[in-house]
C-alpha cells in the first residue's frame, strides 16, 4: 500500500525551523533553498538520462534516495514523496503508481501549475504501461514518478520564491 | 548542470518560458488579497532554459511564517519594467474602484449638485479674473490658466488638484467644452490654452436655473469583463480622451437632445432599480453619441459582478475552511478521548504487572539474603544493586510526589482546554497511563529497548547540555550536512563531517568522538555496514542512525550492526536534541576529559564513557567501581578490548538478570546499552526492561510525553 501524498507543498512547520536560523545566520534558509533547487535539477537530469541510457534499476535508487533526503529536510513533502515512489519502485517493492488525476487532485485548492509545467508532466506521462511484468513496467512508472517529482519541483520553487520574494535558481 | 528538458524527450517550443498569460495574473493580483506586490516576468533565464518558468506573483501566497514583507528585496533588472507597468494599471483600477465606490452611493442621496453650485458660486464671486470667469455672453465660463486653475482653486474648492478630474465632474453634469475656432474672437481673449465649458442652464446670475442642472445616469450594460485592470483602464482612458481632446468630444449643441437626455436621466434615475426603463431604451435606441460616455461612466461608478462575485467566493472558501477546521477539532477530541481510555486500558494490566514484578523482587531478595547467610558467594554487585534497587524506592515515592505537582504543566500544553480539563480530574492516572502505553507500545513493537524511550519536550528543553561534545556528522547530501551541523552548533557542539563511510571508520580509527551521526545510504560504504566495522575497536561512542527507511526489518539491522539509536529523517530541531540528550546528558565532553586526564594521570581515561553506568555513579560517590582501569597509557584498541572484556560480566548480569537494573538508569541514562544494543537479541528481552522501568515509569514525570501519542514510536 502506497502511502497517500501529503497534501501541503510545504511543510512549513519543517521549514520554519529553518528559518528560524535565519536569526544569527542571514539568509542561511535561502542559501539552502536555492541550494536545493540547483541540487534537484541535477539530479532530475540525472534520473531522466538514466531512464534513457543505462536503465539501472539501483542507480535510480540512489538518485530517488537522495533527492528525498534533502527535499523531505526542506519540508518539501510532496517531492519527497515522489522520490519515495522513485525509491520504492526501484527496489521493485512498489508495482503501481496513481493516476496523474488522483495527485493533481491532492493539491490544495487554488494551486496554479502553469502551462510550460503542465506540458512536461503530461508529456512524461504519456504512453501506456508495458503489459510484461520485467524492469520495463517500473521503469515507466518511474517515469511518471519523475514526472510528478519535478512537477512537485516547479510548484514548490514558486511558492518559496514568493516567499522569499525572489525567484530562485 | 541544469535540468535541460530535452532529456525528457519532449519537443518544446523555444518561446515556452513566454507563454505566461500576463493578463491573468493581473487577474489574479486583483482577486488576491494584495499580498503579493509584485508583477515579475519571466526571469530572463526561464526563456533560455525553457523551464525555469514560474512568475511566482501569481502563485497563491504561502501562510508567511514571518511578518509579510511587502517590498521585494530584490528584483532582478530586468523585471523592473514590466513591474511597474504592471502596477500602473492597477492602480488605475484601483482608482476606478474607489471612485466607483464613492459614486454608487450618490444615486440614494437625494439629487445634488453641489459641484455645480460651488462653481457657480466662484465665477459670480469672481474672485479670480485671471484665471476662470464667465465668458462675455454669460452662457458659458472659461477657464484661463489651467495651470494656476489646477494649483490653486482645484485645491481650495475641490479638495484636489486634477484637471482632468475637474473636467470629468463637469463632464458628468452634462457640461461641454466649447471647440476653439480659430475665427473666434475668444481666441484673442482667452488664449490658446483656454477652456470654455457650457451648459445650457448654467448661466451668469442665474442660481434659480441651477436646479436643472443633474448628473446624467447611464445605461446599465456591462462590459464582459469591467473588473479585468486593462479593460477598466482603457475605459478610463476612453472617457478622459472624450472630456479632453478638443476635437473628438461629441459637443451637444442641440438643446433639444439636451433635455431629452435630462429627461431620460431622470426618469432612468427612478427606474434603476427596477431595470431597464423605457425611456432609457429610446435614448439607447436613439444612438446619442453621448450614450457611450453614459455607458462608460456608469461603468466607473459600478462595484462589477464579478468583484462581487470573486469577494463572495473568497468568503464561501473561508467559511468551507472553517468548517473544516472545526471538523478536525472535533475528531481531535475524540481522538484523545480514544487515547485516553486506551491507556485505561493499559494501565490497568500495567499495575497488575508491576504488583507481580514486586513480587519477583522481594522474592529475589529473599533469596539473595538468604544464600549470602549460608555462606554463598554472589557475583559480585548483584546483591549490592539490589538494595539500591530498593533504596530507590524512596526515590521513586518522591518521584511521584514531584510528578503529581507537576502533572498540569505538561497536560495543558498542546491539548485543547476542555481536554485538559477534563483531563486534569483523573490526571495521575491518565499520564502515567499514557507513558506506560507508550513504553508498552515500545516493547511489543519489539523495536525499542530502554534507551529509545523519549524523554518529554519539556524536559529536554529544560535541559541544557554541556558545551563542547565533538560530534562527527556522517552524511553525503549537502542540505542535510549544513542543516545538521548548524543545529548541532546551536546546541553547543562541535562539528565534523565526512560524507562516507569509509572515512568515518578511518577518521574514528584517529579521533574520538563524543557522539556519531551516520547517514545510513552513503556512497563507497554504507552507514550500518561502517558501524559494524566501527564497533570492532570502538564499542563506546554513541552511533545514531539518520535514515529516511523507517522500515521495521530495516531499523532491527541497524541496530544490529551496532548502532545505538534512530533518528528519523526529516528530523526537527527537537528531535535531534531529544538524541543528543539523552546520549550526553550525563557526559562530559571529551575535551573536557582529556583536560582533566592531563591533570590527574591517575583517572581512567575512559571510565565516564563506560557502558556500565551503575559502577560509573558509585564511582562518583565511593570506591571506584571494579573495572576501573588505571593502565592509561594503553593504545585505544587494547584499552577498549580490556573495557570490553571488563564490562561484558556486568552487562550479562544486567541482560539476564535485568531485574537488577536500577531504573533510573534504564531511563535515564542510555549509556547503560551503548555499544552493546548490537548483541542484544532485542526479541527476547522484551518485557523484561518493562518490569524493570515500571518503577521508573510510574514514578518519572519524564514519561509524560504528548508528542509521543501522535508519532510512530520513536522511529516514525
Amino acid at each position: 500500500m502506497i502511502e497517500p501524498m501529503p497534501r501541503e507543498i510545504i511543510n512549513w512547520s519543517i521549514l520554519e525551523e529553518i528559518i528560524y536560523m535565519d536569526e544569527d545566520d542571514p539568509d542561511f534558509s535561502k542559501r539552502l533553498a536555492s541550494q536545493f533547487v540547483v541540487q534537484a535539477d541535477t539530479t532530475f537530469a540525472e534520473i531522466s538520462e538514466e531512464l534513457k541510457t543505462n536503465k539501472n534499476l539501483e542507480e535510480l535508487e540512489k538518485l530517488g534516495h537522495f533527492l528525498k533526503g534533502s527535499a523531505a529536510a526542506l519540508g518539501l513533502q510532496r517531492i519527497a514523496w515522489a522520490c519515495e515512489r522513485i525509491q520504492n519502485l526501484s527496489r521493485k517493492v512498489e508495482k503501481t503508481f496513481p493516476t496523474k488525476e488522483e495527485l493533481l487532485s491532492t493539491l490544495p485548492e487554488g494551486t496554479q501549475i502553469f502551462d510550460i509545467d503542465m506540458k512536461i508532466y503530461d508529456d512524461l506521462n504519456n504512453g501506456t504501461p508495458p503489459t510484461t511484468d520485467g524492469d520495463e513496467l517500473y521503469l515507466f512508472l518511474i517515469k511518471r514518478a519523475l514526472a510528478q517529482a519535478y512537477l512537485e519541483f516547479q510548484l514548490a520553487r514558486n511558492e518559496l520564491s514568493v516567499y522569499y520574494h525572489d525567484y530562485l535558481y | 548542470m541544469s535540468f535541460n528538458h530535452n532529456n525528457l524527450e519532449l519537443g518544446l517550443p523555444t518561446d515556452l518560458g513566454m507563454n505566461h498569460p500576463l493578463s491573468q495574473s493581473i487577474d489574479d493580483n486583483n482577486n488576491n488579497d494584495g499580498s503579493l506586490p509584485h508583477f515579475v516576468s519571466q526571469p530572463e533565464m526561464a526563456m533560455h532554459q525553457g523551464m525555469h518558468q514560474s512568475p511566482y506573483n501569481s502563485v497563491p501566497a504561502p501562510p508567511p511564517p514571518i511578518a509579510n514583507q511587502t517590498g521585494k528585496k530584490k528584483t532582478a533588472g530586468n523585471n523592473t519594467g514590466t513591474g511597474k507597468k504592471n502596477t500602473s494599471a492597477r492602480k488605475q483600477a484601483n482608482n476606478n474602484l474607489s471612485e466607483s465606490g464613492a459614486a454608487s452611493a450618490t444615486p440614494t442621496k437625494p439629487p445634488s449638485n453641489e459641484f455645480v453650485r460651488k462653481l457657480f458660486g466662484i465665477l459670480e464671486s469672481n474672485l479670480y479674473p485671471d484665471i476662470v470667469r464667465w465668458t462675455d455672453s454669460g452662457d458659458s465660463f472659461v477657464v484661463l490658466d489651467t495651470g494656476k486653475f489646477t494649483t490653486q482653486i482645484l485645491p481650495n474648492h475641490f479638495k484636489h488638484s486634477n484637471f482632468a478630474s475637474f473636467v470629468r465632474q463637469l463632464n458628468k453634469y452634462d457640461f461641454h467644452k466649447i471647440k476653439k475656432k480659430p475665427n473666434e474672437e475668444h481666441r484673442s481673449v482667452t488664449g490658446e490654452l483656454s477652456w470654455e465649458f457650457k451648459h445650457p442652464h448654467f448661466k451668469i446670475h442665474d442660481e434659480a436655473s441651477l436646479d436643472l442642472i443633474k448628473r446624467k445616469l447611464s445605461n446599465s450594460k456591462k462590459l464582459p469583463q469591467p473588473n479585468n485592470a486593462a479593460i477598466a483602464g482603457s475605459t478610463l482612458n476612453g472617457m478622459r480622451m472624450n472630456a479632453l481632446s478638443p476635437g473628438g468630444t461629441p459637443i451637444v449643441n442641440n438643446n433639444t437632445m439636451m433635455s431629452q437626455m435630462n429627461n431620460g436621466s431622470r426618469t432612468g434615475r427612478n427606474g434603476l432599480q427596477g431595470g431597464h426603463s423605457a425611456t432609457r431604451h429610446e435614448i439607447v435606441n436613439a444612438g446619442l453619441n453621448q450614450l457611450g460616455i453614459t455607458k462608460e461612466q456608469f461603468l466607473s461608478h459600478t462595484v462589477s459582478k464579478e468583484t462581487y462575485t470573486t469577494l463572495r467566493k473568497r468568503v464561501d472558501t473561508l467559511e468551507k475552511q472553517l468548517e473544516v477546521s472545526k471538523n478536525e477539532i472535533f475528531i481531535g477530541k475524540v481522538e484523545n478521548q480514544k487515547l485516553n481510555s486506551k491507556y485505561n486500558t493499559v494501565v490497568e494490566s500495567l499495575i497488575t504487572f508491576k504488583a507481580v514484578n514486586e513480587n519477583l523482587i522481594n522474592n529475589f531478595n529473599i533469596l539473595c539474603t538468604t544464600l549470602s547467610q549460608n555462606g554463598m558467594k554472589l557475583p559480585a554487585g548483584l546483591y549490592e544493586q539490589t538494595t539500591i534497587n530498593s533504596g530507590d524506592d524512596k526515590n521513586i515515592q518522591e518521584n511521584t510526589g514531584a510528578l503529581s505537582k507537576n502533572l498540569s504543566v505538561p497536560l495543558l500544553t498542546g491539548q485543547p482546554d476542555d481536554l485538559a480539563n477534563q483531563d486534569q480530574n483523573k490526571m495521575p492516572t491518565s499520564n502515567v497511563l499514557a507513558n506506560t502505553s507508550n513504553l508498552l507500545n515500545n516493547q511489543m513493537d519489539g523495536l525499542v529497548s530502554t534507551p529509545l524511550m523519549k524523554e518529554t519536550r519539556k524536559d529536554i528543553q529544560n535541559t541544557v547540555l554541556k558545551s563542547g561534545f565533538h560530534v562527527l556528522l556522517v552524511e553525503d547530501d549537502t542540505i542535510s550536512i549544513q542543516l545538521c551541523s548548524k543545529f548541532l552548533r546551536k546546541y553547543g557542539c562541535t562539528v565534523q563531517v565526512v560524507t562516507d563511510g569509509l572515512s568515518a571508520i578511518s577518521i574514528l580509527e584517529k579521533t574520538r568522538f563524543d557522539l556519531v551521526l551516520m547517514d545510513i545510504v552513503m556512497p563507497n560504504l554504507d552507514g550500518a555496514t561502517a558501524t559494524s566495522i566501527i564497533r570492532n575497536f570502538d564499542n563506546q561512542t554513541p552511533i545514531i542512525a539518520m535514515t529516511g527507511n523507517i522500515d521495521d526489518q530495516d531499523l532491527i539491522t541497524y541496530l544490529q550492526h551496532g548502532m545505538n539509536d534512530i533518528l528519523a529523517k526529516p528530523f526537527t530541531r527537537d528531535d535531534l536534541h531529544t538524541m543528543l540528550v539523552r546520549y550526553l546528558r550525563n557526559r562530559e565532553p571529551l575535551s573536557e576529559q582529556q583536560r582533566v586526564q592531563t591533570q590527574s594521570p591517575q583517572q581512567p581515561p575512559l571510565a565516564p564513557q563506560q557502558p556500565q553506568p551503575q559502577p560509573q555513579q558509585i564511582t562518583h560517590n565511593g570506591p571506584p567501581g571494579g573495572h576501573t582501569n588505571t593502565q592509561s597509557p594503553m593504545d585505544h584498541t587494547q584499552l577498549n578490548q580490556m573495557q570490553t572484556m571488563t564490562s561484558e560480566p556486568s552487562q550479562n548480569n544486567s541482560q539476564n538478570g535485568s531485574i537488577n537494573q536500577s531504573p533510573v538508569n534504564l531511563v535515564h541514562d542510555p549509556n547503560q546499552g551503548s555499544g552493546n544494543l548490537g548483541q542484544l537479541n532485542i526479541g527476547d528481552n522484551i518485557g523484561v526492561p518493562v518490569d524493570n522501568s515500571s518503577d521508573t515509569l510510574l514514578a518519572n514525570p519524564n514519561f509524560l510525553n504528548d508528542e509521543h501519542i501522535d508519532k510512530k514510536p520513536h522511529l516514525g
